[in-house]
């Protein structure tokens, strides 16, 4: 990877233009081949009966196959003397195919049990026209839903499932092309911007690219950040803070030159940049804060202006949460605490996870301190290079997110919502200095090693949990089933999370707490860490009863995964306590299938006569309907 | 062929090229195409066509910046609409595509005219 284009060959007429192309089409037929091997890879996959350690030990060897080469192809473009910027990009689109599409070519199905509440709210206002900010949070940021059920009526689509396996890879490819812009309007090398695609490819294994608000507005945010850096950015970096750096790397600094020829009309840009970032307020909670953290962090080192852009979007941002500050507050809490430390935490599932989980959080630990790391030696070489100042909103860009852990925890995602915005950046960062190294081999060198420890890091860490995170098209039709005939008014309440919940354009017509989750018993010390079974259904009556005098209980199979994988009860709890449910004159099944079966609890006065338990044989056909 | 023509026929090549993807769009949402099909190419126009007739006024020279910039307009113009129709419960959102289609194709065309005007070297034989 060089920073200079290499020197371009004299040549020219039909036979120049033909013997280029045709290199560049022998360059992309390693990567044709290797779509092909992807795609004969995951023929024999079964998703059914993962272990603990997710999807990487259930691929076979063709599919680590087909990603070398897709890698080995993003490297070779990027290094070669005649590299062209379209076969990078290429290849680093089929590095992100591979990555981000494997689990949606597998199972057909959104994953995430949580993406299906975000399809509820497009189908709702597919079928009603209008948010309705009463029903809940996301009628109050309506802006993703609304887009997308727009997309759904026009594609003919009443249900955004049809789509949303792959919105994954849609979103990812997209934010990889806006860092691209970004980077490149900044460097002006498009290696250092398609390396620093490939490496956030490879680094974004926070998996929050799926079908949701988040996804939408990150790529929003980073088109505004491009924009920003394209047309208002000045030379005006403050003196004290070049001589400063000086003065720390001991080498007198380049300073940027964001002059361009491509200057938009004075009023253009802002207005561009306000209509975006309006957008991302209303569609997103937390993206328009950290928005404003790395705009304002711009404008004070690096010389963005005007001045008052920064203050409309603060206006937009807090006049947004003050006209639904009320529901902030009664619902979440505007804040959760001024602790860092208690902030960064994720929430703690279990106080004894299986070695396949164990796994899964070392290598997300080592790949953040690694990313980390990366960075702050990126940072130092660019410092040593000369080039710091140049780079300078980069690092502004990178730190900015951090800021969020002086406030919330944001449901303890905060530290995967740092590594989210944070990770274009550091990718930029990490791709310029290596791009500064002075000899072809050590620059070819070290991109190879980075993206060789990446690799295996991002496999395990992102598709290490599919085994949780994979949701079946039975379950899927199990709560299609409920959201359609179940009773109106009543609630759901989950065995264990992992049931795709809140799926039906009905939802707001049943009951349950306002937040991100349907009620589950795991959360309930009652149910953790011991043999369930009938001594605990009066628990599970009261747990229903505490949201409405209706409701069912569903069981599913991710759900007994996730109660087990991460030992909240004892292997086979679960499958008891759905036993002596079914045995249970209070309850009654309701709908069951393969994978999921739901059990309606009985009004006091429906109970028949005290009898006999008996056992439910459950039918072992897709999706067929018990009652 | 210079650089400044060069630049000036690719433009005119690439809204072309827009057009014809919006015309794909049309056709494949009237002849009820494909599921896959459908989504695609609506997905791609969707993606571009509207930010593409924003930048049809607003010069960008690197390309992968003017891409970028065009999905990012493209999908803010979109949900602003889409904002204004669930806020409004004015919900026609076939009507709202039809409007923001035939204005980015207007935009679009237009810009083709002149650019094919402004340099007829490019074009010549």
């Amino acid at each position: 990877m060089s920073t200079m284009p290499p020197a371009a060959v004299p040549m020219s007429g039909t036979f120049a233009l033909v013997r280029k192309r045709g290199r560049w089409a022998a360059a992309c037929l390693p990567g044709i081949g290797a779509a092909a091997l992807w795609r004969v890879s995951l023929l024999h996959v079964s998703t059914r009966a993962l272990g603990e350690y997710g999807l990487p030990p259930a691929l076979p060897v063709t599919w680590y196959l087909a990603l070398a080469v897709a890698l080995l192809g993003a490297l070779a473009a990027l290094c070669a003397d005649r590299g062209h910027p379209a076969v990078a990009i290429a290849y680093v689109c089929l590095t992100a195919l591979i990555l981000f599409g494997t689990v949606a070519a597998l199972s057909g199905q959104p994953h995430y049990a949580w993406t299906y509440k975000h399809i509820g709210v497009v189908r709702y206002l597919q079928a009603h026209g209008t948010a309705n900010p009463s029903v809940d949070i996301y009628n109050r940021w309506p802006g993703f839903f609304a887009l997308a059920a727009v997309f759904s009526a026009l594609a003919g689509s009443g249900n955004p499932a049809a789509y949303a396996a792959w919105a994954d890879l849609f979103f990812l490819v997209l934010a990889a092309v806006m860092a691209t812009a970004a980077v490149i309007t900044v460097t002006r090398a498009w290696r250092v911007g398609v390396g620093a695609a490939l490496l956030l490819v490879l680094s974004n294994w926070v998996g929050q690219t799926y079908f949701s608000p988040q996804a939408f507005a990150y790529v929003l945010g980073l088109a505004l950040i491009t924009l920003i850096l394209a047309q208002l950015r000045t030379a005006a970096t403050p003196r004290w803070l070049v001589r400063l750096i000086e003065r720390v790397g001991r080498t007198a600094q380049l300073t940027p030159d964001p002059t361009s020829a491509s200057r938009w009309p004075r009023a253009a840009a802002p207005a561009a940049a306000i209509a975006l970032d309006a957008v991302i307020v209303a569609s997103h909670q937390l993206t328009p804060y950290m928005l404003l953290g790395g705009v304002a962090l711009l404008a004070l080192f690096c010389g963005v202006r005007p001045w008052w852009l920064l203050a409309a979007m603060a206006a937009m941002t807090l006049g947004y949460l003050a006209a639904n500050l009320h529901f902030i507050t009664h619902n979440y809490g505007l804040f959760t605490s001024i602790d860092p430390f208690n902030n960064v935490q994720g929430p703690r599932i279990t106080q004894h996870p299986g070695p396949g989980k164990v796994f899964n959080t070392d290598a997300e630990l080592v790949f953040i301190a690694l990313v980390a790391l990366l960075t702050l030696t990126a940072t130092v070489r660019l410092m040593r290079r000369g080039l710091l100042v140049q780079a300078l909103p980069f690092l502004a860009l990178a730190v900015s997110p951090v800021a969020i852990v002086f406030g919330q925890n944001y449901g303890g995602e905060a530290s995967l919502r740092i590594v989210l915005f944070s990770s274009p950046w550091c990718a930029a960062l990490i791709a310029w200095s290596i791009a500064t190294l002075r000899s072809r081999a050590a620059r070819r060198f070290t991109l190879a090693l980075v993206v060789a420890v990446f690799a295996p890091l991002f496999v395990i860490s992102y598709l290490g949990q599919e085994e949780l995170n994979i949701v079946s098209a039975a379950e899927v039709q199990a709560s299609e089933w409920f959201y359609t005939h179940a009773r109106r008014g009543s609630v759901l309440v989950l065995a264990a999370p992992g049931f795709p919940y809140r799926y039906g354009a009905a939802y707001p017509q049943f009951r349950g707490p306002e937040g991100d989750a349907n009620p589950n018993l795991m959360t309930e010390p009652a149910f953790q860490g011991r043999s369930l079974g009938a001594p605990q259904l009066p628990a599970v009556a009261a747990r229903i009863r505490l949201y409405s005098a209706h409701g069912y209980i569903a069981f599913s199979r991710d759900e007994t995964e996730y109660a087990e994988v991460f030992r909240i009860t004892p292997p086979g709890a679960i499958e008891d306590l759905r036993r002596a449910v079914a045995a249970s004159a209070e309850f009654r099944l309701s709908f069951a299938n393969r994978d999921a079966q739901i059990y309606e609890l009985l009004a006091p006065a429906a109970l028949p006569a005290p009898r006999r338990p008996r056992a439910v044989a459950l039918p072992t056909g897709r999706g067929e309907e018990a009652r | 062929m210079n650089a400044r023509a060069v630049r000036s026929s690719a433009r005119v090549a690439g809204n072309l090229g827009l057009l014809a993807l919006a015309a794909a769009a049309l056709l494949v949402s009237v002849l009820n195409a494909p599921h896959a099909v459908r989504l695609l190419v609506l997905l791609a126009a969707a993606c571009l066509v509207p930010g593409a007739a924003l930048l049809c006024f607003l010069p960008t020279a690197d390309p992968l910046v003017r891409v970028a910039m065009c999905v990012g307009l493209s999908l803010a113009v979109e949900a602003l609409g889409a904002l204004a129709m669930v806020w409004t419960g004015f919900w026609h959102p076939v009507a709202w595509a039809a409007v923001l289609g035939m204005a980015a194709c207007i935009s679009l065309a237009v810009d083709v005219r002149r650019g094919v005007r402004s340099s007829p070297r490019t074009f010549g034989p």
